[in-house]
């Protein structure tokens, strides 16, 4: 985890540092079976979140885009109740608490199941996306 | 046994307390311990710091979350950004867990 984890963070920094601006590292911590990293950044005139946990049982992250506090496009794999259904089904219950890659687009009002992100796909996303007006 | 490169004025210092060896494996126990602490502390007060805004448990958020859609829609409405909570809010339950579990060995010994 130790070694690995401080290359990809350093990597995903590189990336904030090269690719937005106003770049406040909220946190970068990493011990030997666990590793937080979250960035806050601006791009155009856009807020950026990046926040990445590695852990043994498996790396979480979100990832954001906001204007004035509403969100404009969201990447994350935390489960909730409409994604978890939208990949399960009515078994659903049964696969609560696993990871479920999804993006949610303005203000949260849609939701869709995707591959998995990365920072790096991320920001390639945003350079790409051009409807967040 | 490990043998750790250690600067000569600290060592001479850990002599003046006694046994070097003993006095250096009391100081990294002491250091363990004093981190563990750090980081269980740390730990706790963001926890407390989530189970205030969203007024619950890790446990019964992530229970909610997952299977009412009502609330979901109430959090979401209030926390457009609560999975950037909640995913750290479990991150550091099981980083509590691990560091006390290192705590406990340590004070075992």
């Amino acid at each position: 985890m130790d070694g690995n984890a401080r290359k990809h963070f350093k990597a995903v920094t590189a990336l904030a540092l090269a690719r937005l601006a106003q770049i406040h590292i909220v946190q970068d911590d990493i011990t030997l079976s666990r590793a937080i990293l979250e960035i806050h950044a601006r791009w155009q005139s856009r807020d950026v979140r990046l926040k990445e946990i590695h852990t043994p049982s498996g790396n979480l992250y979100s990832y954001y885009v906001l204007q004035s506090g509403t969100v404009l496009i969201g990447f994350d794999n935390y489960p909730d109740t409409r994604v978890l259904k939208a990949k399960f089904g009515s078994d659903y219950r049964n696969h609560m608490g696993e990871l479920v890659p999804h993006r949610h687009g303005r203000n949260k009002q849609s939701v869709e199941l995707t591959e998995e992100m990365n920072a790096e796909r991320f920001l390639d996303y945003l350079e790409t996306f051009v409807d967040l007006e | 046994m490990s043998a750790v490169a250690v600067k000569s004025d600290l060592l001479n210092v850990a002599k003046k307390f006694g046994d070097v060896d003993t006095v250096v494996a009391e100081a990294l126990r002491h250091y363990a311990i004093d981190q563990s602490v750090e980081r269980i502390e740390a730990a706790r007060v963001k926890i407390r710091g989530y189970e205030k805004k969203y007024g619950a448990s890790y446990a019964t958020f992530a229970h909610q979350v997952q299977t009412d859609a009502k609330f979901l829609r109430r959090i979401e409405a209030k926390h457009p950004l609560w999975e950037e909570d909640a995913l750290e809010w479990k991150y550091r339950l099981d980083e509590v867990e691990e560091w006390t579990a290192t705590l406990e060995n340590i004070l075992k010994r």
